[in-house]
């Protein structure tokens, strides 16, 4: 019984995880930068959506309406900006641009909101539920709802839209795309929109189920970068099933050692296969 | 000129100083096909992307249906209407043949019809219709130009540059395409020129040939009434 | 053969002139420093520059020369001062042992973690840096042996004063300056830009990439445990987060990106810019990475080859010249 505990309470963290790997491997995937500041972005969602919570007195899900919407716009204005920018010089400049502009959001959010722990508080953040004899929080069903359905829903935008199938486009190949008639600029911010979205329903998901600092970006940039190496770029299964694994992992490391068990896996893996489990 | 569909004056495009194309002419005629022709190097892979807004023109005008396209970046040349099927076909490997064919029709004009214009294409290449849900990366060369043709198709276009079609495929194969491009030429009304590395092929193929040497276009007429010696001389400089 | 070793020698001393003027103004500072005639602040200023041209030049080798961005060299400057920690606080021996452990045991790693590495390229490779050097910050923050998060102090007696510091911080500068031109002018430094540039062209050329990668990541590794064990002798305490963090990074890349990347004078102008800008800026609790983050950023867009690299081509003057053949007239 113990060990269907485990493997479900791995995978409802999977999903968690999955939401915060797929922002990142849509920046990597389609725009071709690494976004060294997605961990920040996703506390950025996380203090919005706590503030905007405890401000207006009501559930932090409710949240969403504003935080989404408003992490879009950041997205795409900053791709437009600065990362289309910075892109023209090249990968590393690139890279140290979203270097940049992570220490000036941690920076920036220790100074507006000071290091104090943040969290999400709900009613049922410490209730659970039984299902067939297993005890399962509803916090971490309710998470896992959430991120599962971010996930699907974003699948179904990238296969049923022609926005969507335009991203797919670019990712594949950026001159035959505009030769169909895309603006790739364009969609290079609407895909950096849609990707601090996902980092702003990820941010809620870190804000309701654990305690946050203004400096707490970077460990969630590296699951995302975990995420990302296991389950390859531009496919969604990939991306879920990632998240689950890397659930798995934390849940049987313990609190103590499954980030560093991540961290070590991460690094063999990469070892073996330098280009992520699925890559090329 | 100006009443050609598309028309190209003294273009010039350079790679760094190199110039690919100096103060090229040439007109396409709003019905028909045109081929041009000239030895590997001659610039003509380069006038047709600068045509599509691939290259910023070092200096000369592109006209399309009257209007000064010269510098527009390529989304907007095929929102009004000129395509560009560049070398190898270059479809998105790893989404479907319909999900690519689809991309041909994200501009505007060709979003209106894309159902029925999707049924066409299926129509005229049966072939898609079987592979509809495979990823483009896992067809064969032939069907992989189909589906790019039928992705410029797609866009609902007054003018198609097809940029060697026939690259590295089965001279069946090759016939089959030339045949379908003809078909769509004489139904649909769409302009064609194409450049064809097999000079006899697309004397046969066009209405009105173009020959180009060391980036300038050397000799046009209509493909029946070009003399062979003629052209000989303008395709090699002799 | 004799050809090359031949022209192996003019291209060392090609280098000559530029050592010269740094180890000329080197035997003033060190002069001014040991006479007595600076201040103890000036003192400490100059320290700082030193160690932190240091890191620069170590960045610099990877990241301006390489092609190998590194964002996780806090690995070495972290086991260095942990090292230094424990052979003099847990043993109680000298600090010249400390260093020399720090030394070697960041040569070790560095040789060790290039297996891994080097497999990667790009984002990865910079990803799975910084990856390292948290692993490592958190193994140490449950590791008994060095105190886990407590943290460290160095007992070294008598303790180094400043006076002693300072001049150790200059000579380890001219060290660094003078491995960096030198490693950069032998065939090294032609193969690593290659590499740079173009990894497979290099290697079809004949390059050992892998090689050619070690010896500057070792040479990296090394110059930048030896910069983060001196700061923290002069600091006296270390722990996980401050000898494991992301900071040390951010100094370097700044350092390096405003003072010009790829240029052997740019970490040194951009230590001097950093070290005076963060000591203005301390009059400001919180703004400094937000400001050192705007600028780096303001850089990269609007003056790439940063203050020595845009001077070098307005004023076709070269300091550190890695041209291997007299410019024409």
């Amino acid at each position: 019984m113990e060990i269907v505990q485990l493997v479900v309470n791995g995978v409802l963290l999977g999903g968690m995880y999955a939401l915060l790997g797929v922002g990142m491997a849509m920046i990597f995937g389609i725009v071709g930068l690494t976004n060294l500041a997605h961990g920040e972005f996703v506390i950025v969602g996380a203090y919005a959506s706590t503030l905007l919570a405890q401000g207006m007195g009501v559930d932090p899900i409710l949240t969403l309406c504003v935080t989404v919407p408003m992490m879009f716009l950041i997205g795409a204005g900053l791709q437009y900006a600065l990362f289309n920018r910075a892109m023209r010089r090249g990968a590393e400049p690139a890279l140290l641009v979203t270097f940049g502009v992570s220490i000036i959001l941690q920076d920036a959010l220790l100074l507006l909101f000071s290091a104090d722990a943040r969290h999400a508080e709900t009613a049922y953040g410490l209730a659970t539920v039984r299902i067939a004899g297993i005890d399962v929080s509803a916090l971490n069903l309710v998470l896992f709802g959430i991120s599962v359905c971010s996930v699907l829903l974003l699948s179904l935008f990238l296969s049923g839209t022609y926005a969507g199938r335009a991203i797919r486009a670019v990712s594949d190949d950026g001159r035959a795309a505009s030769l169909s008639g895309v603006n790739v600029r364009r969609i290079y911010a609407l895909a950096m929109g849609i990707a601090l979205a996902t980092a702003a329903v990820a941010g809620l998901c870190v804000g309701m189920k654990w305690t946050f600092y203004p400096s707490s970006g970077g460990r969630y940039l590296l699951i995302a970068f975990i995420v990302v190496v296991i389950g390859g770029m531009g496919s969604i299964p990939g991306t879920l099933l990632a998240g689950m694994v890397f659930g798995l992992a934390q849940v049987i490391g313990g609190a103590n050692y499954g980030l560093l068990i991540s961290y070590l896996l991460l690094l063999i893996v990469l070892t073996f296969r330098p280009k992520g489990l699925l890559g090329k | 000129m100006h009443d050609a569909l598309l028309s190209i004056e003294g273009l010039t495009v350079c790679y760094g100083d190199f110039p690919a194309v100096s103060s090229a002419s040439l007109s396409v005629a709003a019905e028909g096909v045109s081929a041009l022709i000239g030895a590997n190097g001659a610039g003509k892979t380069t006038l047709l992307e600068a045509a599509a807004g691939l290259h910023r023109p070092k200096a000369g005008k592109i006209f399309f249906q009257g209007e000064d396209i010269t510098g527009l970046p390529p989304e907007e040349i095929v929102r009004r209407g000129l395509c560009l099927v560049p070398q190898g076909g270059r479809c998105f490997p790893r989404m479907s043949v319909e999900d690519n064919l689809l991309m041909g029709s994200y501009s505007p004009r060709g979003r209106k019809n894309a159902r029925q214009s999707l049924e066409r294409v299926y129509a005229l290449f049966p072939a898609l219709m079987q592979k509809r849900k495979a990823p483009a990366g896992s067809l064969s060369g032939g069907q992989r130009q189909m589906t790019a043709i039928g992705r410029a198709f797609m866009a609902d276009p007054k003018c198609i540059l097809f940029d060697e079609i026939s690259l590295g495929l089965a001279p069946v194969v090759i016939h089959d395409l030339y045949e379908r491009i003809q078909t769509v030429n004489a139904e649909e009304k769409t302009a064609i020129l194409l450049v064809e590395q097999d000079t006899e092929k697309a004397l046969v193929l066009s209405d009105t040939c173009f020959v180009m040497l060391k980036g300038s276009v050397t000799l046009s007429g209509p493909s029946g009434k070009l003399r062979p010696e003629d052209i000989r001389s303008a395709y090699f400089g002799i | 053969m004799k050809k090359s070793a031949a022209s192996k020698d003019a291209w060392a001393l090609g280098a000559l002139p530029s050592l010269g003027i740094v180890l000329g103004i080197g035997a003033c500072l060190l002069a001014l420093g040991l006479g007595g005639a600076l201040p103890a602040n000036g003192m400490r200023y100059l320290f700082q520059i030193f160690l932190y041209i240091t890191l620069g030049e170590a960045w610099n080798l990877l990241g301006g020369y390489a092609g190998l961005t590194s964002l996780g060299q806090q690995l070495f400057i972290g086991l260095s001062g942990y090292a230094i920690a424990v052979v003099t606080g847990t043993y109680r021996l000298p600090l010249w042992l400390g260093v020399l452990a720090g030394a070697l045991l960041c040569a070790l790693g560095a040789y060790l973690l290039s297996f891994v590495l080097f497999r990667m390229h790009g984002m990865y490779f910079a990803v799975a840096t910084w990856v390292a050097a948290e692993a490592m910050s958190m193994f140490f923050f449950s590791w008994k042996y060095v105190n886990q998060g407590g943290g460290m102090t160095m007992r070294i007696s008598p303790y180094p004063t400043i006076h002693q510091l300072y001049p150790l911080a200059l000579i380890l500068c001219c060290l660094a300056l003078t491995c960096v031109t030198l490693l950069l002018r032998s065939r090294l430094g032609l193969s690593l830009m290659a590499m740079r540039d173009d990894p497979e062209a290099a290697a079809a050329a004949g390059v050992n990439l892998r090689k050619s990668r070690l010896i500057a990541y070792l040479a990296s590794a090394v110059l930048t445990a030896l910069a983060g064990g001196l700061f923290f002798v002069n600091q006296g305490t270390i722990y996980p987060d401050s000898g494991f963090q992301i900071t040390w990074t951010v100094s370097m890349v700044f350092i390096v990106i405003i003072g010009g990347s790829g240029t052997v004078g740019g970490p040194v102008v951009g230590a001097v810019v950093y070290v005076l800008l963060r000591e203005y800026l301390a009059a400001y609790p919180g703004w400094s990475n937000i400001i050192l983050g705007a600028v780096t950023i303001l850089v990269i867009l609007f003056l790439p080859a940063g203050i020595v690299g845009t001077m070098q081509t307005r004023m076709k003057f070269e300091l550190f010249s890695q041209r291997r053949h007299p410019k024409p007239e």
